[in-house]
């Protein structure tokens, strides 16, 4: 298949970064919390050792390495007729929406995207929803109006 | 004819019936297992709370739901406290489902369920517990005027008058009934309920004095081989009821444009289904049924579940052999080609199918047989069998393309296959496992309803591109 066109912002890493760091916190919470019950109660020196490796793992494949994959591996394509999506780090995945399938479109922006000047395109058929993360923030704007201009849901098809 | 009304009075009745059903058991519960100390708060005050409350709110809710038909639209309005307005316009309604309870029965009314073509799939429904027949006529009529009156000279027929049965697709034979309750799993179904109520017992009856007793009654292995037997023809006999009760009288009008269901023992049920709203049909077959040459047809229909099922899911045929299905099917929805030529999976994702099972099993099975040693060894024979059903579901998945038609069919225990149309299609996915990717492999997926997925693992990469493009 051919590789498709369009990416998301770069910027976007950094706002996954951001999220990941985030989740880190609250998971560091819980690595300490069972260390030092290990360290305390049960004298498990080795377990405590290892399970300050696996967060340094956690940390630098969750912070440090999976954005920039994930990322690199975001694309997507609108034409006339049908978009076409595709993610996934492990799982790669392709998506592909016929225009005509498409009932509305959400701009959506948190605090964190909208101080990165990013935003998300969310993308509604009668039966599932797809999302565009972290386009930027004008991109963003331009693609659900490309999109809900191409958009008209012939009625016969729900 | 414009006035608001209320719904015949017997909606009381079955609303606070239906929540005396529901509150029985956890009553039950409360009352007689705390039954050791007993004290007039609990042993009475609380159900008598509860029973008298179910009663003002079955009343007031009652008293607060008035509906209104005009000649545009419907209008109801209810709740107690938070007054809810909701109007329908008789265009918009897409399928309309008439049931008749016991109660309704009783007072000779019946229930109307109304589906429109909401965004929200499944919670645009209305639906009126008690009207008089005359009064779901008039709504019926107000639909189809509404409907010649619009562009589509789309018609919705109520086949609540005795239809002519000239146009029958398809009617469920007594006898199929039986066989059904056999085959469909049901009897484990059953057999676990009847445990799950002996185990819910175990407070009351004091098992250990009734295993000394049993063990005076079961003297040699024929008699234990008998209480199984009996065991299994109870679980069969209320296997069979519940059939019964759901499918008996199971009749299938094809009209113009509709399919008319109608069926059920003590509750009648009469649903009418546009065709344009259907996304597609399913074929079901388990080990049994695919034996004996007997499948299960269910339609996808765009809106909530009419028939009281899962969402989206109708039952067209709940036991039919294969043959007559296709006729069936093609009498129904002649767009729609029921065919067996299936485009196979390569032979590289055969290991993977034969694998999967036993990856699941494994670990449970194990652990099984480590603690139930020696004997519990003999259990990893399941593995065995496990991988066959693996290898079973790899020869029986596959896809086919028929002009517009895509067909997708998979299955493990039970093999279900999908056909849809192109333009039902909401949208498609092709995705792979870097797993997948090693071996050339891709999962195929096609959305066509809500929460409703159909896939097909480890097509050949190539393929899969070209089922992709066909989409395009």
């Amino acid at each position: 298949m051919v590789q498709l066109s369009k990416r998301i912002s770069e910027r976007a890493v950094s706002v996954w970064r951001i999220y990941a760091l985030i989740r880190l916190a609250i998971f560091f919470l819980g690595y300490s919390l069972i260390s030092f019950f290990l360290w305390r109660f049960a004298d498990l020196k080795w377990l405590v050792l290892l399970l300050v490796v696996l967060y340094l793992i956690h940390f630098s494949l969750s912070v440090v390495l999976w954005p920039r994959w994930r990322w690199q591996r975001w694309r997507y394509d609108i034409r006339e007729k049908e978009m076409e999506v595709e993610c996934g780090v492990w799982t790669r995945r392709r998506t592909l929406i016929p225009m005509n399938r498409v009932q509305h479109v959400d701009f959506r922006q948190g605090p964190l995207l909208k101080k990165y000047r990013l935003a998300s395109v969310v993308i509604f058929t009668a039966a599932t929803v797809h999302e565009i993360p972290a386009l930027d923030e004008q991109e963003a704007e331009q693609l659900c109006h490309v999109i809900s201009t191409f958009a008209k849901v012939d009625d016969r098809d729900v | 004819m414009f006035e608001k009304k209320r719904l015949h009075p017997i909606t009381i009745v079955s609303s606070i019936a239906k929540q005396w059903k529901d509150l029985l058991l956890p009553l039950f519960m409360a009352v007689v297992l705390k039954a050791r100390d007993v004290s007039m708060i609990w042993n009475i005050a609380v159900p008598a709370v509860a029973l008298f409350y179910t009663m003002l709110a079955g009343f007031f809710t009652w008293l607060r739901f008035t509906y209104q038909i005009d000649d545009e639209e419907l209008r109801i309005e209810h709740g107690v406290f938070v007054r809810q307005k909701r109007s329908i316009p008789f265009e918009r309604i897409q399928g309309i489902s008439l049931s008749i309870g016991f109660f309704q029965r009783l007072a000779g009314v019946v229930q109307v369920r109304i589906e429109t073509a909401g965004n929200e799939l499944g919670k645009a429904e209305a639906v009126l517990t008690a009207v008089t027949k005359e009064e779901a006529e008039q709504i019926a009529q107000h639909i189809r005027r509404a409907k010649e009156k619009g562009d589509s000279a789309e018609a919705l027929p109520l086949a609540y008058r005795s239809t002519p049965p000239d146009d029958i697709a398809f009617s469920l034979r007594f006898r199929d009934v039986f066989l059904l309750s056999a085959t469909s799993g049901g009897v484990f179904g059953a057999l676990a309920a009847i445990s799950a109520f002996f185990s819910q017992l175990d407070d009351f009856i004091s098992y250990d004095v009734l295993y000394r007793d049993m063990q005076g009654v079961i003297r040699n292995a024929l008699d234990g081989v008998l209480a199984l037997v009996v065991l299994f023809l109870v679980a069969y006999a209320l296997s069979v009821g519940r059939h019964l009760l759901r499918y008996a009288f199971f009749t299938v009008q094809n009209q113009k444009e509709t399919i008319i269901i109608s069926r059920g023992l003590l509750e009648k049920q009469l649903l009418t289904v546009s065709k344009k709203r259907v996304q597609g049909i399913i074929m079901k077959e388990n080990v049994i049924q695919r034996l004996l040459g007997y499948v299960s047809v269910h339609i996808i229909h765009a809106g909530g579940s009419l028939d009281g099922g899962e969402s989206g899911s109708i039952v067209l045929c709940p036991f039919v052999k294969k043959k007559r299905a296709v006729s069936v099917i093609l009498a129904c929805f002649p767009e729609y080609c029921i065919h067996q030529h299936f485009q196979p999976l390569p032979e590289r994702a055969r290991v993977r199918y034969m694998l999967r099972p036993v990856y699941v099993l494994a670990i449970p099975l194990g652990a099984v047989a480590y603690f139930f040693r020696p004997w519990g060894i003999g259990l990893l024979l399941l593995l065995l069998v496990a991988s066959y059903l693996g290898y079973k579901s790899y020869q029986m998945a596959g896809w086919a393309i028929l002009g517009e038609q895509l067909a997708l069919r998979n299955g493990l225990f039970r093999i279900e296959t999908m056909y849809t149309r192109k333009h039902r299609i909401q949208s498609m996915a092709v995705f792979a496992t870097w797993f997948q990717k090693r071996k050339r492999l891709r999962t195929l997926s096609v959305a066509v309803m809500p929460r409703m997925f159909f896939k097909v693992t480890d097509v050949d990469e190539n393929e899969a591109e070209k089922v992709y493009t066909w989409m395009q």
